[in-house]
């Protein structure tokens, strides 16, 4: 649960974080960086629902120690 | 000390903060002060030092600036890399190799990331192909991270990466032509464009293709509103990397859209190339390769790499293949993967090889530049050259011997059923294709050192060295 609440507050952050000129001899395009900013929205959104979800689960069961897996740790076992 | 003049490579030339010289078979790199603070903050963190270890990223050391002469007394710090053994571009990729190099160039970034660095760029020429492990090359792509901004290089991993496997992946079009005649990549609106109504039920391909799209076609009539939106928030690390990550589960599932009734796993058992002479080909190849002991060796059309294999165990340092068959080269990318072999299967049609091209028609070196081999393997091959694509036999072995000092040519009579086939449906005009004319024209210009029939209908191996 603590996780997904630090993320809500890393993307809020996010959002109110100014944008930076970063050194770039690329033009990046302003379509993508739009859907970057409105990725940065769907993300909050997608956690908000998961954190909803979470709730209504606990509600009904107790969490088990294998919901906590970190994403990194799901991508390595992905991998294999 | 006396250091011949260094020659810039015509493709360094986009980013003004770096630039590439050859000199002696040696790889430099000479940095503006910008891309030098840069690359020493980068430096800093350990991260690279780290990468270089782990072969994420070629060797590079900083050198003293006088070994590029003049234009070293220039430059505030001048970089020395390992050199690749053989450089390939992303249109002579197959798609497992594409994908490859896209999730690799995310997991790098992630990587960095945690560090506190960031990639300048996503351009998939930054890749390079050691056996089957990708590499990075340009250490100058990374910088410090600044908190808040946007991956700028996003449309640039769409168009190079996304877009090319998306290509294949939905519309089972490989993406080796379209990538080799714009040399940056699939664009957001042909790929939009091309995109069916189904695909765009996937969200992950509506958000970067379809959404990006719109916004961007929108962005071009609203120009000043769109700024405005695009200045107002940034991105967090945090939602950075989610991106990365969430690219990086969409491209892991993708794999080409192959007709009905093939697989990758059954290609290598069903093709009916050679099966009944395969034992005395190989024992050919075999004592060939024990004689000429190639650093460098060329296998042209290598099918799924069986001979490059055979190469490999008895005596070549290095083998790069070529095929135009996409099943064929995915397959032997997974078995130089599997295998961890010294083996990179790369896409050609040899009767159209990669030309020189891009700016001033030298950024992108064309095939003839780059495939010089110490020896070649041309097994099975001769046939389709001068009677799949009507190039007279002379011009066929004018060009295979150009390629390689020594090597073992295959001649694939007409009375074999492979060349029947092909003969089937048309007219034979080839009158002066006969294992005699193919025996004198190479020994006209070689010395043909061994000669073996290996079959009934008369495949003949031929073993020769320039005079």
């Amino acid at each position: 649960m603590q996780s997904y609440l630090m993320v809500v507050q890393l993307l809020l952050w996010s959002l109110a974080w100014p944008v930076q000129e970063a050194y770039a001899y690329l033009d990046p395009g302003t379509g993508s960086l739009l859907l970057q900013s409105l990725f940065a929205i769907v993300a909050i959104i997608g956690a908000g629902i998961s954190l909803f979800w979470e709730r209504v689960r606990g509600l009904f069961h107790k969490r088990s120690a294998g919901d906590a897996t970190p994403e990194r740790n799901r991508d390595a076992l992905e991998e294999s | 000390m006396h250091w011949k003049n260094p020659e810039r490579v015509p493709g360094s030339f986009r980013d003004p903060g770096s630039h590439v010289y050859l000199l002696e078979e040696s790889v430099y790199r000479s940095l503006t002060p910008t891309a030098a603070a840069a690359f020493e903050a980068v430096r800093r963190t350990g991260v690279l030092d780290s990468l270089i270890s782990e072969r994420w990223i070629v060797r590079t050391e900083t050198v003293d600036p006088g070994v590029l002469g003049e234009i070293g007394q220039s430059a505030t710090l001048v970089l020395q890399h390992e050199k690749v053994p053989f450089l390939s571009y992303p249109y002579e990729w197959s798609f497992a190799q594409l994908r490859s190099a896209a999730l690799f160039h995310l997991d790098l970034h992630l990587r960095l990331l945690e560090y506190g660095i960031t990639l300048n760029d996503s351009t998939a020429y930054n890749l390079q192909f050691v056996g089957a492990a990708p590499i990075f090359i340009d250490v100058t792509s990374l910088r410090p991270y600044q908190e808040g901004e946007y991956w700028q290089a996003h449309r640039q991993f769409c168009e190079q990466f996304l877009h090319p496997l998306l290509l294949h992946s939905v519309l089972g079009i490989p993406h080796n032509a379209w990538f080799r005649g714009n040399l940056d990549g699939l664009p957001l609106d042909q790929m939009a464009a091309l995109s069916p109504w189904w695909a765009c039920l996937d969200w992950r391909f509506f958000l970067h293709v379809v959404m990006q799209n719109r916004l961007q076609q929108w962005a071009e009539t609203k120009r000043d509103t769109a700024a405005a939106r695009v200045r107002r928030h940034g991105l967090s690390r945090t939602a950075f990397m989610a991106l990365l990550r969430q690219l990086r589960r969409f491209i892991k599932k993708l794999a080409p859209r192959r007709p009905k009734g093939s697989t990758w796993g059954e290609y290598a058992t069903h093709n009916t190339y050679e099966a009944g002479e395969s034992e005395a080909k190989r024992k050919f190849v075999e004592s060939f390769i024990q004689r000429a002991r190639p650093r460098l060796l060329l296998d042209l059309g290598c099918n799924t790499g069986d001979y490059s294999v055979v190469a490999l165990q008895h005596g070549a340092d290095y083998v790069v293949g070529f095929d135009a068959d996409q099943q064929a080269l995915n397959a032997a990318f997974h078995r130089s993967h599997r295998e961890h072999l010294a083996f990179l299967p790369l896409y050609q049609d040899l009767a159209n090889p990669s030309p020189d091209q891009g700016w001033k028609q030298l950024e992108r070196s064309g095939l003839g530049n780059r495939a010089r081999g110490q020896a070649l393997l041309a097994l099975a091959l001769v046939h389709h050259l001068a009677i799949g694509r009507n190039i007279p036999l002379d011009q066929v072995i004018n060009a295979l011997i150009g390629m390689a000092p020594r090597g073992v040519i295959e001649f694939v009579p007409k009375a074999d059923p492979t060349v029947q086939k092909m003969l089937a449906l048309r007219e034979d005009i080839f009158c002066d294709y006969t294992s005699d004319a193919f025996e004198r024209l190479l020994g006209s210009q070689t010395q043909i050192v061994e000669k073996q029939t290996i079959s009934a209908s008369g495949r003949t191996l031929y073993a020769y060295e320039l005079l």
